[in-house]
């Protein structure tokens, strides 16, 4: 579904990945994990648009989308769910959601059942529904990252970027997360995964790749990564 | 030496301009004559303006709608009292002029400088707009708008030589003239002498750096409000100067002359004419003193419109013929340049559209001519002749080891802790960054703190510096308490920082931005600098010399003359902990200094930080580069959640369990089909 | 005391313009970080064009018409201004830049127009309406209700509209709403059109009660910005009451004190508002992130 070759990006005058290729099958849950400054964010920042690649090329279903600007990528099919959750503050949870179907609802996607997706999205996190008129931004951590992942399923994309979902919550909700991420897993929706949480991500994953100071350094189906040293010696160093 | 051989040029020709019609009597007789040697005055006159509001717009970055306000308060300081027949002599009211604008300035920048931006920019267009109102309601002082008449002094008499030299007009009005003429051009020249030492002291390169990165700035100890005032009262003053001589000038004074208008033609001459320059604002003030005339002469403007055109469609064609990434950007201008010929040619007559050609000249200077004509030619020429041109003064001074420590950190209070942070709580709104956290830091150790993202490293450093205030907690360094003092404080107190994000002022040098952190060894005042005394001579020497040392010490000795954008990003950031040197701390914070940088460059880095505690400087270190914090650190805390959950010697930290957990994430728990 | 009451009904009229020309200050900032140092010229432009039609069309014909030539001066002034400096990241930019296109709008205004001062036909009888001692014009009502109308279709709009919240959204987060596959470019430029088109809106409202002329826009937008000013650059409520306050120190100013002196108190008022208070009276202060 999503395909990455030689991926380099960075901020200005710092580059940050130093060509990256990975892919993401249809249906697969793929996650990227590595220690903070690796350049995780980087590469879904890279992916969705909200930066331009430096160099390399990203295609999605075969189309390519390097370089084109988020609002066209989003029109395309990749739902982001960014770094700190993002949610709009000063609109309510029910128009959060709303506006992930933003180009289902302009035509720039099939239209669909925008309001029947959005029942269903209640129903798959009770906690949304029972405060749909609440203002975003006066729901707690945990309740913003079950918004935003909702957000962005909305768009009923081809892909689904979810980036630090863990970040800043507490472990119950952290555990919380990662059940619903392996409820959308069975779902067969596809997605790539990017974690600062190796362990978890790699339980609920199929297939994961590390990536250490903007390079990929191993890869492998999920099983195998998790029993594998050399990646508990990536996050904490080597021992001294 | 060729600008040396340019300024005594300029002396030469600005000395004999009343006599350019004796001396080229077939250039047609009225280069100097009265109206164009008035004209001349008025360049000269706004020059001093523009060259004071370049320090405003240019250096320090800000836009200011209010010095038509300024210019007109320097203009009735001398007014006022010949309206009151006070008969006070010209050389006591032409500094009244100056002193009182920059009083008014002093009281505007006072309360306006704490905002930045569009907020000051409205915030001097209503002064600007009061100020003028004023003029017009207090008939009492200034006659309102039926205005106030004076008359030019004279200075000597030289009637009795007009037998002797008859080819020359000796009569009192052209006398009154040209005796004038000399005044401004002097007054002019000391401006333009003063200004230039001002500017290239350390008070211009802290200009500089406040524009180029407040908080940088702050936290190097260049508090950014003390120096934008600082800007603004001198450029106010600057403006009531050229007020005051204008009042002389013009011989007369009426509130509406002081408009927006007049304003927006002071900031299209600095902007035109090209900013961080002395030549800029004079190109400047001599195309706005101009424009009206050429403006009234319909065939003269549509030539004129003509040329530029010419040359806009010849140079554009050439660049194009090199293939550039975005043909757009070159086509675009050339087409105005045309459309604006084209335009000259339909209208019968200008002078009605003369602010419409101004908005104009703005909107094009804004978007391609940012550094306005003379930064234009000076690329032009750098291209040829790149040893012809220099954006900024070389500094040659050699550094060596002797210099590089100005003197040994002070010793730690009685052997306890340099640095003490007592349950420091830092919260933002619903979000608890920091929770009672405590860390004691030991003299001479480099101590590590590390933690997952959002565990609230940076928030730490942030109140370490000043930039936050906790929420509650207290924070003690060397004995005394810093709770809540702000960065340049803590500055001059010995703690130190570099940055996650490199904030380095860009537009200065290597070497000046490392003499920025040395701001606080120089004692000099205006008057020293304006005068180059001994004293300041000195220190300025001294800075010199101990900034080269510091960049041998961290590598760049070689690249002291460069602009620091210019530097590949792993030497940025040994820039940055140099400049954070030049502080003399006591304690130094390095935020994230291995940050994107390769293999070999953190080789380097340790190396420094090793010989920054070698002389015995505290290091704090935060860091996700695990095995530059765990290879160096004696002591490393670990937060996350705002919490401290676990402190010791790296092996031990390493193998901590929680932390091992915080940061790979518990794994049992997730286990689903 | 009735000369009291007198000067608070005439200010709140007044009062309403300053908070519509404030209103459309917030409808850019909130998305752009921007603002138009012309504004005040679109309201002038709004009552000139308005001027020029309504001898075809009556007042309330022109209405759409001159709320469509807002609409379309909002955009140049984007494209020509704003847009290219948000690329460059350049403050100075757009400051100066809005600033050239307000005065090249007020020279072409006067070419076009003429300097003098002209006479705006009311579309309301002119004989005040006799409200106990205190005498109001019927147009000033129209200006009253008119500005609230116009603020009250923009909430409306952003509430229940999806496009309005589009908007909300881009405002809140400009890269979060580009996630959703929002133009975001888009949206900026249509915050500056729609502030144009209250501006102009505004303009027609006080052209009848006021002269109407090339240099009608020029203080207006200034003291406008006080008021914007008061409502944290965020608060619509705050403008309004912003407004009112302005409108009514003016008219006591200019009662009590003298008729020129009338524009001093706006301009005090800003000056002070930034010194103690640059958040405004209803906005919040921002966090400064390093």
């Amino acid at each position: 579904m999503l395909e990455v070759e030689n991926l380099v990006a960075g901020y200005g005058k710092v580059q940050v990945l130093h060509g990256i290729s990975l892919s993401v099958p249809a249906g697969k849950l793929i996650t990227l994990i590595g220690s903070n400054g690796a350049g995780k964010t980087t590469t879904l920042r890279a992916l969705s648009g909200m930066i331009k690649p430096t160099s390399g090329s990203v295609s999605l279903g075969g189309a390519p989308i390097a370089g084109l600007r988020s609002h066209e990528i989003a029109r395309k099919g990749v739902a982001h769910s960014p770094e700190a959750r993002r949610v709009f503050p000063t609109l309510t949870v029910a128009d959060n959601l709303l506006l992930g179907a933003f180009p289902r609802l302009t035509g720039a996607r099939q239209r669909g059942d925008v309001k029947g997706d959005q029942q269903r999205m209640f129903e798959l996190f009770p906690r949304l529904g029972e405060r749909r008129n609440q203002l975003a931004g006066t729901l707690s951590g945990g309740e913003q990252q079950m918004l935003a992942m909702a957000r962005a399923l909305m768009l009923q994309p081809e892909v689904l970027l979810l980036d630090e979902p863990s970040m800043g919550l507490a472990p119950r909700l952290v555990e919380e997360v990662f059940h619903t991420i392996a409820r959308l897993k069975a779902q067969k929706i596809t997605m790539l995964l990017v974690e600062q949480f190796a362990a978890a991500a790699l339980d609920v994953a199929d297939y994961g790749y590390v990536l250490e100071n903007g390079r990929l350094t191993r890869e492998g189906p999920a099983e195998q990564l998790k029993n594998d040293p050399a990646v508990r010696a990536a996050y904490l160093g080597a021992a001294h | 030496m060729p600008r040396i051989l340019l300024a005594a040029l300029g002396i030469v020709v600005a000395a004999l301009y009343p006599f350019a019609d004796n001396l080229l009597p077939f250039a047609g007789g009225t280069l100097a004559s009265n109206y164009y040697l008035h004209l001349v005055v008025v360049i000269a006159i706004y020059s001093v303006l523009t060259l004071g509001l370049d320090i405003v717009f240019g250096y320090t970055g800000e836009v200011s709608l209010g010095h038509a306000g300024l210019f007109g308060i320097g203009a009735y300081a001398v007014g006022v009292p010949v309206f009151f027949k006070l008969g006070l002599p010209f050389f006591v009211v032409l500094p009244l002029g100056a002193l009182v604008a920059a009083a008014f300035g002093f009281v505007l920048a006072l309360p306006a400088l704490r905002v930045t931006g569009p907020y000051l920019a409205m915030v001097t267009l209503a002064f600007g707009t009061i100020i003028q109102i004023l003029i017009n309601e207090m008939t009492f002082l200034t006659n309102g708008p039926l205005g106030v008449k004076l008359v030019t002094p004279t200075f000597w008499d030289f009637s009795d030589y007009a037998d002797a030299l008859p080819f020359l007009d000796m009569s009192t009005a052209r006398m009154r003239m040209v005796e004038y003429y000399y005044v401004c051009a002097i007054v002019l020249g000391l401006v333009v002498i003063g200004v230039n030492r001002l500017l290239g002291s350390h008070i211009g390169r802290a200009f500089q750096a406040l524009r180029d990165s407040p908080i940088a700035s702050d936290c190097m100890g260049v508090s950014v409000y003390r120096y934008k005032v600082y800007a603004f009262v001198v450029s106010a003053g600057l403006a009531g100067l050229a007020g005051a001589l204008s009042a002389y000038s013009e011989q007369y004074i009426a509130p509406n002359n002081y408009s927006f208008e007049l304003t927006i033609t002071f900031l299209l001459a600095v902007t035109m004419g090209g900013r961080k320059s002395r030549l800029g604002p004079i190109i400047g003030a001599v195309i706005v003193v101009f424009l009206p005339n050429l403006l009234a002469d319909i065939r003269l403007f549509r030539m004129l419109a003509g040329i530029i055109a010419a040359v806009a469609v010849v140079s554009g064609g050439i660049a194009l013929l090199r293939k550039p990434e975005k043909p757009r950007q070159i086509v675009i201008p050339v087409a105005l340049c045309v459309a604006f010929f084209v335009f000259s040619l339909l209208l019968k007559n200008i002078t009605d559209y003369r602010l419409s050609v101004f908005g104009m000249m703005i909107l094009f200077v804004v978007y391609y001519l940012p550094d306005g004509i003379y930064g234009f030619l000076r690329q032009a020429v750098a291209r040829v002749r790149p040893d012809l041109v220099r954006a900024h003064a070389i500094i040659r001074e050699h550094g060596d080891e002797s210099h590089v420590w100005a003197s040994s950190p002070a010793a730690a209070t009685s052997g306890g802790a340099l640095l003490d942070v007592r349950s420091v709580v830092m919260q933002f709104g619903g979000l608890r960054a920091l929770d009672r956290v405590d860390l004691a830091v030991a003299p001479g150790s480099i101590h590590g703190l590390i933690g997952p993202n959002g565990s609230g490293k940076s928030t730490m450093m942030n109140v370490l510096t000043g930039i936050y205030r906790p929420t509650g907690g207290d924070v003690v360094f060397a004995g005394a308490p810093i709770t809540g003092l702000n960065p340049p404080d803590i500055a001059a107190r010995g703690v130190a920082r570099t940055f996650q994000n490199v904030q380095l002022f860009v537009e200065l040098t290597v070497i000046e931005n490392v003499m920025v952190g040395l701001h606080h060894s120089y004692r000099s005042n205006l008057l020293d600098i304006v005068l180059h005394t001994p004293r300041y001579k000195r220190e300025e020497r001294e800075a010199r010399v101990r900034a080269a040392s510091i960049l041998d010490f961290v590598g760049l000795a070689g690249l002291a003359n460069e602009e620091a954008r210019n530097l590949p990003y792993g030497k940025q950031r040994l820039l940055e902990i140099g400049r954070a040197l030049a502080l003399d701390p006591t304690l130094l914070l390095l935020d994230e200094p291995a940050a994107g940088l390769t293999a070999p460059d953190i080789k380097e880095l340790i190396d420094i930080i090793r010989k920054i505690r070698a002389h015995g400087i505290t290091v704090i270190l935060i860091e996700h580069h695990m095995d530059v914090v765990m290879g160096i650190s004696d002591t490393v805390t670990v937060l996350d959640f705002g919490q401290k959950i676990a402190e010791g010697r790296p092996a031990e930290v390493q193998a901590n369990e929680r932390v091992i957990e915080a940061y790979l994430g518990g794994s049992t728990t997730t286990k689903v089909a | 005391m009735d000369v009291f009451l007198q000067l608070v009904v005439s200010g709140i009229a007044v009062g309403m313009i300053y908070g519509v020309i404030a209103f459309g200050y917030q409808l850019t900032f909130a998305t752009s970080k921007t603002l138009n140092f012309g504004q005040g010229e679109a309201l002038m432009l709004g009552a000139l064009v308005g001027l020029t039609v309504v001898a075809y069309t009556g007042f309330w014909l022109m209405l759409p018409v001159v709320l469509a030539f807002g609409l379309l001066q909002g955009t140049v002034v984007e494209w020509l201004g704003v847009r290219q400096a948000i690329r460059m990241k350049s403050e100075a930019g757009w400051i100066m830049a809005t600033i050239a296109l307000g005065i090249i709008f007020r020279n072409l205004a006067e070419n076009i127009w003429g300097r003098d001062d002209l006479r705006f036909p009311s579309p309301l009888p002119e004989a005040p309406i006799a409200m106990g001692n205190v005498r109001v014009l019927p147009m000033e009502i129209l200006v009253v209700v008119g500005a609230i109308a116009l603020m009250l279709a923009v909430e409306l709009f952003n509430r229940r509209s999806i496009f309005g919240k589009a908007v909300v959204a881009t405002a809140n987060d400009r890269d979060a709403a580009g996630l959703m596959g929002i133009n975001t470019s888009l949206v900026i430029t249509f915050s500056y059109a729609l502030s144009s088109m209250t501006a102009a809106f505004a303009g027609v409202l006080v052209a009848p009660v006021t002269l109407t002329g090339a240099t009608m826009g020029a203080v207006l937008g200034l003291k406008a910005f006080a008021v914007a000013i008061i409502g944290g650059l965020s608060s619509g409520i705050g403008a309004i009451v912003g407004g009112l306050i302005l409108g009514i120190a003016e008219t006591m100013t200019g009662y009590y004190l003298s008729t020129g002196y009338k524009d001093v108190p706006g301009l005090v008022l800003l000056l002070l508002v930034l010194t103690f208070k640059p958040s405004g009276l209803f906005g919040k202060a921002a966090i400064k992130k390093v």
